[in-house]
């Protein structure tokens, strides 16, 4: 009775229930696609294009304009041109730094011409799940079905040019328009990541559980279920905390994914050791095989 | 003429532009230095982290009343530590063992910014950097700082190249090359440290990797690059200082605009083309490029 007390909690309220939805939608959109991105070894090009993000809400904010939408086409055009300069072979990581820094520098710019912008900046940077709006939740909503539906459509053909772009090719797959879906969707879950976290910690949404579903699964599939579920229980655990201990949301989202993460270090040595004696010994049975 | 010497020389006469001035030009040349080793072993990523960590290290130090600088040193230690214990892990990989670090040190920053009640304005000032605060203090941290890397350079110079550039043959002729990557991870560290608590974040990644970035767009050997990288990193402070000093926009985002710009010209008028700079085929192909 107690323990469901202390689940009702937060479910009185509107605010925290939206809040709560929220968070669950970011997690499934970004801890599915997440687990591409850690694949494919994107970390570094989602972090850069969560600061590529900054300019565009900075405008919205400027103008009273939708956050989204501005957010939204400049994360788009940004992912695009970085999957360009990633084809071309011109995206070296000093090349990317290069990018995403002047990027941040000119939204810093921009909203630094107000007086009190730290404020304005922190939200943007840390965000402010809790002042989340029915309209934001329509466009998460969207943003995660889209996410989900592009990923059961495509799975195959995305998980192939992931381990083999070459191979992929050669099957008459074309990466290029494969890679345009991809950075457009990744594009679309750091913006929709955002209005959670912020632009700041939404990377932690896409690597954090999607790398500790890589300790425990070996099935791209399974990743992904596995991820969205850790990235979901993360959110909630994070938002409980909030609530309970009143720390900022976004950062005890990402606290949280990383206890998880943690655990799943820890767990994944002893699940080999336990599936290896279960299958006893065989000829195949070497060491395990370097996982891409 | 006169009138455009006076624009320069107007701002001289406070004291906060003069120590601003004089640490931007050391922290320039400093991250200008250790810059050409990032760029060339692909540290950006690495350094990136390193001053997202540093920065809640900073403002708990201020929340707690401790000294920044030991704070930002400590911050550093341990994204060090934790990175490296993590890339112990196969399962984790390179880049995802930074990531992880970088992120879940941020948000635990962030977590205890907010439990100890540090007012959001001093985040956003230590986020975006306060130059303009640097104290006499600061500036000789700065100069010691330049100084104790001019020192390590000119002695340890050759060894830190040859083991940067093609470390296979550097093992074979003895040289400790863990030893050595040590060494260079504790210059990018420091600099990175002295750096976050005046610059700012994002500043401080710009200047270690951009200027390099560009330096190695117009020469390929060490050392012209590592001059070329200081000069440009101290010369984008002062005109972003300069500018800041008249237009009301924050001074780390004019200097990085300015390191931008540096750099999108060098790329088009540069002997080097579009082309990405690669020195070492053995290196690059070994990293974990994007694809």
């Amino acid at each position: 009775m107690n323990l469901l007390a202390f689940l009702a909690g937060p479910l009185e309220f509107e605010l925290t229930r939206r809040a709560l939805l929220e968070a669950t939608l970011v997690s499934v959109a970004c801890g599915v696609l997440g687990v591409l991105v850690v694949l494919r070894g994107l970390s570094f090009v989602s972090d850069a294009l969560s600061h590529c993000v900054v300019p565009g809400v900075v405008v919205a904010v400027l103008t009273h304009a939708s956050r989204e939408l501005w957010g939204g086409v400049v994360a788009v055009l940004s992912a695009w041109a970085m999957a360009l300069l990633i084809r071309r072979q011109l995206a070296t990581d000093a090349a990317i730094a290069v990018v995403y820094t002047g990027m941040f520098a000119l939204g810093l710019a921009m909203i630094s011409v107000t007086r009190t912008y730290f404020n304005d900046l922190t939200e943007i940077l840390f965000g402010a799940i809790l002042a989340v709006s029915p309209t934001d939740l329509v466009i998460s909503s969207s943003v995660a079905l889209v996410v989900l539906g592009a990923l059961v459509r495509l799975y195959w053909p995305l998980v192939l040019v992931s381990f083999d772009p070459i191979g992929a090719r050669a099957q008459g797959i074309s990466v290029e328009r494969l890679d345009f879906v991809f950075y457009g969707l990744l594009a679309l879950a750091i913006v929709s990541g955002m209005l959670a976290v912020g632009t700041a910690l939404v990377t932690g949404l896409l690597l954090v559980p999607a790398t500790a579903a890589r300790l425990l699964a070996r099935r791209v599939a399974s990743q992904m279920v596995l991820s969205a579920a850790m990235g979901c229980l993360a959110s909630w655990l994070g938002l409980y905390a909030s609530y309970y201990v009143g720390i900022a949301a976004g950062g005890a989202i990402i606290l949280a994914a990383t206890l998880l993460f943690l655990l799943a270090l820890v767990a994944a040595p002893l699940g080999r050791i336990v599936s290896r004696t279960q299958r006893g010994p065989s000829v195949t049975a070497g060491p395990a095989p370097a996982r891409l | 003429m006169s009138n455009a010497l006076t624009l320069l020389t107007e701002p001289l006469q406070y004291p906060f532009m003069r120590y601003g001035l004089l640490e931007v030009m050391l922290l320039g040349v400093a991250s200008g230095l250790v810059g050409v080793f990032v760029v060339q072993r692909q540290l950006t990523f690495f350094s990136h982290a390193l001053a997202h960590t540093i920065f809640p290290a900073v403002v708990l130090a201020a929340a707690l009343r401790l000294d920044l600088t030991v704070g930002a040193a400590v911050g550093a230690a341990l994204t060090v530590a934790m990175i490296f214990g993590l890339q112990r892990r196969t399962d984790v990989g390179h880049s995802g063992a930074v990531g992880v670090v970088l992120i879940a040190l941020f948000a635990l920053g962030v977590v205890l910014i907010g439990l100890y009640r540090v007012r959001s304005p001093d985040v956003g000032a230590s986020l975006v950097g306060n130059v303009l605060g640097a104290s006499p203090g600061d500036v000789l941290l700065s100069a010691g700082l330049l100084a104790g890397l001019a020192i390590l350079l000119r002695l340890l110079f050759w060894p830190l190249v040859f083991s940067s550039f093609d470390p296979g043959a550097a093992k074979g002729l003895g040289l400790p090359v863990g030893l050595l990557d040590l060494v260079l991870l504790a210059m990018v560290a420091s600099t990175a440290t002295v750096s976050v608590r005046v610059a700012g974040v994002i500043l401080t990644t710009a200047l270690i990797v951009v200027p390099a970035a560009t330096a190695l767009r117009w020469t390929r050997r060490i050392r012209p690059a590592m001059l070329l990288a200081g000069a440009i990193g101290a010369g984008a402070g002062i005109a972003g200082l300069t500018i800041a000093y008249y237009v009301p926009i924050a001074p780390s985002a004019v200097m990085v605009l300015i390191l931008t710009g540096a750099f999108a010209v060098s790329v088009t008028l540069g002997p080097g083309g579009l082309r990405p700079v690669r020195f070492n085929p053995v290196l690059a192909s070994r990293a974990d490029l994007p694809h």
